[in-house]
């Protein structure tokens, strides 16, 4: 009788294992899970993400130089520094940084600057990469390149006033790594004369930020030689110089 | 009549042990599975915030420009609160930049870990440093 009694608490208590069982085998593959390999990997992640993000601000930093005057060996000389420099960190066992310049053309010595007559001024630099992490556990051949540029297109037209001026309109639309571009500093000069002119101290100068890497300058003066010449000279945000001539048709 | 109680009796046992294996078998299957974000590790919540605060160029600026309070604003904005830090800037010849601590207290915590962080700055003469940020959570 007491066994017959007793058979309906050895259920409840033979359930009541089985969810522990359950539960604390769950917890166990869940505490296994929370191991340091995903945390590891993830600054590993991090690492190569933070020596390609200085690889790039290295080229930028080199085109502004050589944008701004700069020889053009300063590229390979900065990547040189930049190489000891990661060669020097064993956070994660043996770290080899090595830099190709770019010398297909147009490129050389991983520059290329092209401030055309055409409407487009191109200042460039070019550079592929190859990272290699090895020992303490780790090994890691991460490939990259990075091509960071400054582009400016020039347009407008001339057209003839009934004072027998010229108003001259001047597009510039600038651009970085192939994307729309603020400039920190954008002059526009034209051709009178035999000099290049500066327009901004003419009454009528106007400069039209769109805020989306586009510029309008206007102006008018008298200006006997046509098709209008203008040059513009543009420094993007990052610092990195670039210049442009165009001919401008009549409207 | 008996008998019939002791039925109603051994079908609440039963309908009891079902109810407890059921409730198991929910918790289980809702329990997370990987290690969420929140739980990671000091050391990669201080490079991710240096990451961070690199991809826009505002770390290579500040470090250039040594505003060391705005850049000590920074890394209170990025990391987490109840993480203490201190900031130590190198030049590429491992000489100490920063003049002043960089930090918001002395190291607090279970846990304390040091990052380096290797800096490019987006300027003509390209200076190198190497950043040293201690953390304590």
């Amino acid at each position: 009788m007491h066994l017959r009694q007793g058979r309906g608490q050895v259920l409840v208590l033979a359930a009541l294992t089985i969810s522990l069982a359950i539960l604390s085998t769950q917890a166990y593959v869940y505490q296994r899970s929370r191991a340091r390999y995903s945390t590891d990997y993830s600054i590993l992640s991090d690492y190569v993400l933070s020596i390609e993000q200085g690889s790039r601000h290295v080229v930028v930093a080199s085109l502004i130089n050589v944008s701004g005057g700069g020889g053009a060996s300063n590229l390979e000389g900065n990547l040189d520094r930049w190489e000891a420099l990661v060669v020097g960190d064993y956070r994660f066992g043996r770290c080899d940084l090595n830099t190709t310049l770019a010398s297909q053309l147009p490129y050389s010595d991983g520059v290329w600057l092209d401030w055309g007559t055409d409407g487009k001024g191109v200042s460039s630099a070019f550079a592929d990469f190859t990272l290699n992490l090895s020992g303490r556990g780790v090994g890691v051949e991460w490939s990259f390149d990075v091509n960071a540029s400054t582009v400016v297109l020039v347009s407008g037209y001339w057209k003839p006033t009934h004072t027998n001026e010229t108003l001259v309109t001047v597009i510039i639309d600038l651009l970085n790594d192939g994307e729309p571009a603020l400039a920190s500093n954008v002059t526009v000069a034209y051709w009178r004369s035999n000099e290049w002119n500066d327009p901004s101290v003419l009454p009528s100068y106007s400069m039209l930020d769109y805020g989306n890497g586009t510029y309008r300058c206007s102006f008018i003066d008298v200006i006997p030689d046509t098709p209008i010449q203008v040059r513009v000279q543009a420094s993007d945000r990052r610092g990195v110089f670039v210049q442009a001539e165009a001919s401008l048709p009549e409207r | 009549m008996i008998e019939s109680r002791r039925g109603a009796i051994h079908s609440m046992e039963a309908f009891l042990a079902a109810v407890l294996i059921f409730t198991a078998l929910l918790y289980s299957t809702s329990m997370p599975r990987e290690r969420d974000r929140a739980e990671k590790s000091i050391d990669a919540v201080g490079m991710e915030a240096l990451l961070r605060l690199d991809g826009n160029g505002t770390l290579g600026r500040l470090v250039e420009a040594q505003s060391w309070d705005p850049l000590e604003r920074s890394l209170r904005v990025v990391l987490p609160v109840g993480v203490s830090f201190n900031l130590t800037v190198f030049s590429d010849e491992g000489v100490p930049v920063n003049d002043r601590p960089i930090s918001n207290g002395e190291l607090v915590g279970r846990t304390v870990a040091s990052v380096e962080y290797l800096l490019a700055v987006e300027s003509g003469s390209c200076p190198l440093y190497r950043l040293r940020l201690q953390l304590g959570g």
